[in-house]
């Protein structure tokens, strides 16, 4: 019988679900996370934790995930069963049925109007959108956003930011501190990142939208901010919802962000310049509407 | 379809489908099969006119007009883009028309 402490219960934009581990500094770290989420009352759909299995046979030790009726083999480090557990979370709210389109999408606020940092895996969109938390940005996700065109309006996926290797010499102060006998000496395979962890700024669950700007990292390459057509950005939106849009009322709802806002593409090997150029297209965006 | 004569052939935009018109471009969605259809600025034009509130033949008077042509120049590239806009699922034929 695992013992199950709890570390919450919340809403991730539609999906409800409870958090817990076998141990007890693992589920205060859960706690830590996802505290950003909107706390559910209402009974939750969905429960993942983290289960520490210790051994003799090194097979059957390590961190095992539980998701629902799935669990994982043992992860030698608590880092990847956070990032499985991570995933898990992450697509269950993107299977949530819902009417308004969601977005692979990083987001990030100042004043209250988002740039909308559209992308697929390994663009660097976490990494830009950490770094805009550390320049004072408001975090609304690494992951996911949820768009409501027509009110120009945009609600993020609260989850803590997702930190590759590649990007950890950036962020140093953001290592992950998980303090338990069992968990000494862990390696980290992905730092999973509260964002009060970079920035004094208060995440935001909602936002304006701004600017859209679809980023592309590219190893050594010059800082390029390509205005798009307005048509040139609704094809990439498209594009970047997840499962595509899977009705009508979502595709109108993502013309409208098209219609209404500038979007940009953004290919860079600098995080400098990254954030130089999504605070200037922004500014310009709200100059011009202004 | 087009077996009907253009003076009685009205047609709108299918159940399902929505289009935006962005600089002068029209992108069409069909939520039945999830495409996404980016038309010219030309089909354009005649996707605009796909409203049933006239034949076909009067979207290509439209058009000729438009363009200072005879209609017989465009009617065949027109009759075309329909063709291919019904096989898309994207329009429908509405008996008598609307409007």
């Amino acid at each position: 019988m695992t013992v199950r402490i709890e570390a919450g219960v919340w809403d991730a934009l539609g999906h409800r679900f409870r958090l817990w581990s076998s141990d007890p500094a693992i589920a205060a770290h859960l706690a830590a996370l996802y505290a950003e989420l909107e706390p559910a009352a209402a009974p939750h759909e969905a429960e993942y934790g983290i289960e520490v299995v210790t051994s003799a046979d090194p097979r059957k030790a390590g961190f095992v995930v539980h998701a629902d009726q799935r669990v994982s083999a043992p992860k030698q480090s608590l880092g990847r069963a956070l990032a499985v557990l991570g995933s898990r979370i992450n697509a269950a709210v993107v299977a949530t049925p819902r009417r308004l389109p969601l977005l692979h999408a990083a987001a990030a606020a100042r004043d209250g109007a988002a740039a909308l940092l559209p992308a697929s895996m390994e663009s660097g969109k976490s990494t830009l959108v950490a770094g805009l938390v550390a320049s004072g940005w408001s975090y609304l996700t690494d992951e996911a956003a949820l768009v409501h065109g027509s009110e120009l309006g945009l609600r993020g996926l609260l989850k803590p930011i997702s930190l590759d290797a590649g990007s950890w010499q950036l962020f140093p102060d953001a290592r992950p501190e998980v303090t338990a006998a069992a968990l000494t000496g862990v390696d980290q395979h992905q730092w999973q990142v509260p964002p009060g962890a970079l920035g004094l700024t208060p995440p935001s669950r909602s936002a304006h939208v701004g600017v859209v700007v679809f980023p592309r990292y590219r190893e050594g390459a010059p800082t390029e901010l390509q205005p798009l057509r307005r048509v040139e950005v609704l094809e990439s939106l498209l594009h970047c919802t997840f499962g595509g849009p899977r009705s009508r009322e979502a595709f109108i709802e993502l013309a409208a962000v098209a219609e209404a806002v500038p979007g940009y593409r953004l290919t860079s090997g600098s995080l400098a310049e990254c954030l130089e150029a999504v605070r200037s297209a922004l500014e310009d965006s709200l100059a011009i509407g202004a | 379809m087009l077996s009907v004569p253009d003076e009685e052939l009205y047609l709108r935009p299918s159940d399902g489908v929505a289009s935006v018109t962005l600089d002068g471009e029209a992108v069409v969605y069909s939520e039945r099969t999830t495409g996404v259809h980016l038309l010219d600025p030309i089909a354009t034009l005649v996707w605009e006119r796909m409203d049933a509130s006239r034949p076909l033949s009067a979207v290509i008077a439209e058009l000729a007009e438009e363009f200072q042509l005879a209609p017989d120049a465009i009617a065949d590239d027109v009759r075309n883009l329909v063709l291919r806009l019904n096989q898309q699922q994207l329009l429908t034929v509405v008996e008598g028309g609307e409007g």
